[in-house]
């Protein structure tokens, strides 16, 4: 799982006026009756490290396992999609049409 | 040292099959798919004069075989020579193959022209399906076909137009392709191209659409393998078939991923539910994260997997003393050694509080509340002394926190002195915090400081105006201290307490309460007019006689009224409690009862006594579990063990699974541990024990447990279980600690002795000397 922190994109070290600012900031791009569910992520990660004992606790005693799924959709968002080449596409064609003949359809 | 020549060996020539075996050897080989050996075995056969109307349907066989083992090899020229072979001495043609194979040896010209000679004989779905191929063909390798085709052929006409929309959208010219996608129509050989292109060029901004399209094309065509890379994205899979090379790439450039970047990410992700094989393929892949990102994660990872600390160690260097008390902490508790976890803190503690930084108080405040509800997390056993001096030092380096205090208070519940302090520290510090002022007015109230638990609510509704709870709280308040004034003779100010309490009450609040009480105080002052007066208003208001006449009966007990009064009230009392019970009027009953817990009141009992009968009527009536659960717990502080008994039979009824009522059944059965219970009724208690147990009602499994233990021990049941616990609670205390005192074993024997002559007396006095049950 991301971080509290990396979810509102603040360093660890920020006060309570940082995290506020950061969380109005977040909740305005990303308002709860249109992105409820990233809302929610941002309401909770707020929640999480609200106050300067919520922070130190939050770094002393999670045991949460890291979030896996997020680690991997941060990866594939650096990555540029593309189009297939057309050799590519007429490889893929021969391919199909090589297996059709083959099985005497 | 030359070494020695290896002997040759000699070339082992085929075993030699018998003429007459050669039907069978020849079988077993098509059988066993030899078909290169089953034409040899079948050839030599018919050469050596076997029937040929009998053995050439079966070289035939061997032949198309081996032709589809060539071709599945991809070897389709060496198949179209066995072909002719096939034809040659079998003298059997198969056009459809030979058509394909000679396609497959891209021999179009002898193709087309074998394909005029059996068109007719194919019906219009074969036709198209031809079609489909050679437009498909046309976009593999046009310069080789386009010479045989008819020039009216729609395949030729169609295929510039499909190349361009090729084109266009592999150059991510969109436009140009939506432009010639148009001049190919819906009776195109290139139909199901034109969806896969019209589907591939949506892909990028609306899925639904383009996989809209994908859906049409039907399965066999050729234009339907284009779309399965961009289904597969979607999520749309085809079965289990294993993408292609092609596909793969294909589905590569998709998504912009390329194959160690896929590898990776499909390795994080399934390996996300096991730590330590996360952690193994994290460190071994670290091309594709920072080393900080990398480490951070290792980390976070070494709690759930500390086989791999010592790794950690190796790679990222020993973290110091604290980090490493704290890891160990966490391990402990991913692990669920809560136990092994609070020690493990309490290191991380004993290193912060020697480093006596002040910035670390907080820290260390919190570090002790964690222990806390850690040990609160613990199933059994946790010391509620450890617990509360955790709180305690917890708020000595932080006494700003309104939990702690209120978990202490809850804790000191035994304790009034430590309470009553705690409650004025918490006052002190959160003077304007409702849960605080509300249990010091509740307090207040209990140690009969009547003037401050006024003062308290009034503060209370102050900030909280709407609380319902502590505006009730507030008049009974007013209503106590005006009582109390009244039994002192001070009348006056007694009227003026109940004027402030009906002040308070609004909205039916109260429910007469206030006028019931002020009545009765005029009686008491000698003014029984003003007083029945006020006290028919209550009734009013209090909507149902049988409540008034309890009120009443409660008021006449409070205010230590003279006899001839409780007569009257009692003979009322009587006459209305003969009225068949309701559930609302019962459960408002049960309140009282439960306001009246802890206080000492003799004339309470004939109250009792009076509403008995209409109490045990009301337990067939229907109440919710969590009513039977209030009232089973008012009965059971109130001591009223036959109701206690009957209520709990009834819930029981209802939820059989609880072991709460059975508890209570059963404890209400024996009088409250007074009265011994039958070897079955034991039974019962026990699995009620295992069932709390089961649902992890721990309050309930430690109180039958409590009282099997003490049953089983005054009771004699069960003296072996009794008698060895008890030997064990001794052995793991130790011997010396409790050493039984000479005349404690001479009361054992007089017990024994009794028990002999037939007067059994449980040892109680035994027990509390040895102090185990408290």
């Amino acid at each position: 799982m991301k971080t509290p922190f990396e979810i509102l994109e603040i360093p660890a070290d920020s006060d309570d006026e940082a995290v506020r600012k950061a969380y109005l900031k977040m909740v305005q791009q990303a308002p709860p009756e249109h992105y409820p569910e990233l809302f929610q992520r941002i309401r909770s990660a707020y929640e999480c490290i609200k106050t300067e004992k919520d922070r130190l606790g939050y770094t002393l005693f999670d045991t949460s396992m890291p979030d896996m799924d997020d680690l991997a959709a941060d990866i594939l968002q650096q990555v540029q999609p593309g189009r297939p080449t057309e050799k590519q596409l007429r490889q893929l064609l021969l391919e199909s049409v090589t297996k059709t003949i083959r099985s005497g359809k | 040292m030359s070494r020695p020549k290896k002997k040759k060996g000699k070339r082992k020539k085929g075993k030699q099959v018998a003429v007459q075996d050669l039907p069978v050897h020849g079988k077993k080989q098509l059988e066993g798919g030899l078909f290169s050996e089953a034409i040899k075995t079948f050839r030599q056969l018919l050469q050596q004069g076997g029937d040929t109307d009998q053995w050439l349907p079966v070289l035939s066989l061997a032949y198309k075989g081996r032709i589809n083992q060539l071709l599945e090899k991809g070897m389709a020229k060496e198949a179209l020579v066995i072909y002719g072979n096939m034809v040659h001495i079998c003298a059997v043609e198969d056009q459809l193959l030979n058509f394909n194979l000679l396609l497959l040896s891209s021999k179009y010209k002898e193709a087309f022209e074998l394909y005029l000679g059996f068109q007719h004989s194919l019906d219009e779905q074969q036709v198209k399906e031809f079609e489909e191929l050679i437009a498909a063909l046309l976009l593999i390798d046009a310069n080789k076909i386009l010479p045989f085709l008819e020039e009216d052929s729609l395949a030729k006409i169609h295929y510039p137009y499909a190349e361009r929309v090729l084109a266009g959208y592999c150059s991510g010219d969109n436009e140009s392709a939506i432009a010639s996608l148009r001049n190919i129509s819906f009776r195109s050989p290139y139909k199901n191209f034109r969806l896969a292109l019209r589907g591939m060029l949506a892909f990028a901004t609306d899925r639904k659409e383009a996989l809209g399209c994908f859906e049409k094309i039907p399965t066999s065509s050729h234009f339907f393998h284009w779309t399965v890379p961009f289904r597969q994205i979607c999520g749309r899979d085809d079965g289990a078939i294993k993408p292609s090379r092609i596909e793969r790439q294909i589905a590569q450039r998709l998504t912009g991923v390329d194959v160690g970047t896929n590898v990776f990410v499909d390795g994080i992700r399934s390996r996300q539910h096991d730590p330590d094989a996360l952690y193994g393929f994290l460190v071994n892949k670290k091309g594709y994260l920072s080393r900080e990102k990398l480490k951070d994660l290792c980390l976070r990872l070494v709690p759930h997997a500390l086989d791999k600390f010592l790794d950690y160690q190796r790679r990222y260097g020993i973290p110091n003393e604290l980090d490493f008390s704290r890891l160990v902490a966490l391990g402990c508790e991913v692990e669920h050694d809560l136990w092994g976890a609070v020690e493990a803190w309490e290191d991380v503690i004993e290193i912060l509080e020697e480093k006596a930084a002040p910035e670390d108080g907080l820290k260390i405040a919190l570090l002790y509340r964690y222990c806390v509800a850690l040990l609160g997390r613990e199933d059994e056993g946790y010391n509620i002394d450890q617990i509360n001096a955790f709180l305690e030092k917890s708020l000595e380096h932080d006494p700003v926190d309104l939990e702690s205090y209120t978990t202490l208070i809850n804790n000191h519940r035994g304790r009034q002195k430590e309470k009553y302090t705690l409650i004025n520290r918490a006052l002190e510090i959160f003077p304007d915090n409702t849960e605080v002022l509300f249990i010091a007015t509740e307090a207040a109230i209990e140690r009969g400081a009547f003037k401050k638990a006024s003062r308290l609510a009034s503060s209370l509704l102050a900030i909280d105006p709407i609380n319902t709870k502590a505006r009730l709280m507030l008049i009974d308040a007013h209503l106590e201290h005006g009582r109390k004034l009244a039994v002192q003779g001070k009348y006056a100010l007694a009227y003026k307490e109940c004027d402030a309490a009906a002040g308070y009450d609004r909205a039916n609040l109260g429910r007469g309460r206030v006028e019931i009480a002020k009545g009765l105080i005029f009686i008491h002052a000698d003014d029984p007019e003003t007083g029945m007066l006020l006290y028919g208003q209550g009734a009013k208001r209090m909507g149902n006689p049988l409540l008034a006449c309890f009120q009443a009966g409660l008021e006449v007990a409070l205010l230590e009224m003279q006899p001839k009064w409780r007569r009257h009230f009692d003979k009322e009392f009587r006459a209305v409690a003969k009225a068949v019970p309701d559930p609302a009027a019962l459960m408002v009953c049960a309140e009282v009862f439960h306001r009246c817990k802890g206080k000492s009141l003799v004339h309470l009992q004939r109250i009792r006594t009076i509403i008995a009968p209409w109490l045990k009527k009301g337990s067939k009536l229907d109440f919710s579990r969590e009513e039977y659960v209030f009232l089973c717990s008012v009965f059971d502080h109130a001591h009223y063990y036959a109701l206690l008994e009957l209520y709990g039979r009834h819930a029981e009824q209802l939820w059989p699974d609880q072991a709460l009522f059975i508890f209570y059944r059963l404890f209400g059965r024996s009088q409250g541990g007074e009265k011994a219970l039958t070897l079955a009724q034991l039974d019962q208690l026990r699995e009620g024990l295992y069932l709390a147990e089961e649902q992890r009602d721990f309050q309930t499994a430690k109180r039958i447990e409590h009282f099997l233990y003490k049953e089983q021990y005054h009771a004699r049941h069960d003296a072996d279980f009794a008698e060895t616990e008890f030997d064990e609670s001794l052995d793991e205390a130790g011997g010396d600690i409790f050493k039984i005192p000479p005349q404690l074993s001479g009361g054992e024997r007089q017990d024994e002795e009794k028990s002999q002559t037939g007067k059994d007396k449980p040892p109680e006095k035994t027990m509390k000397q040895l102090n185990l049950f408290e």
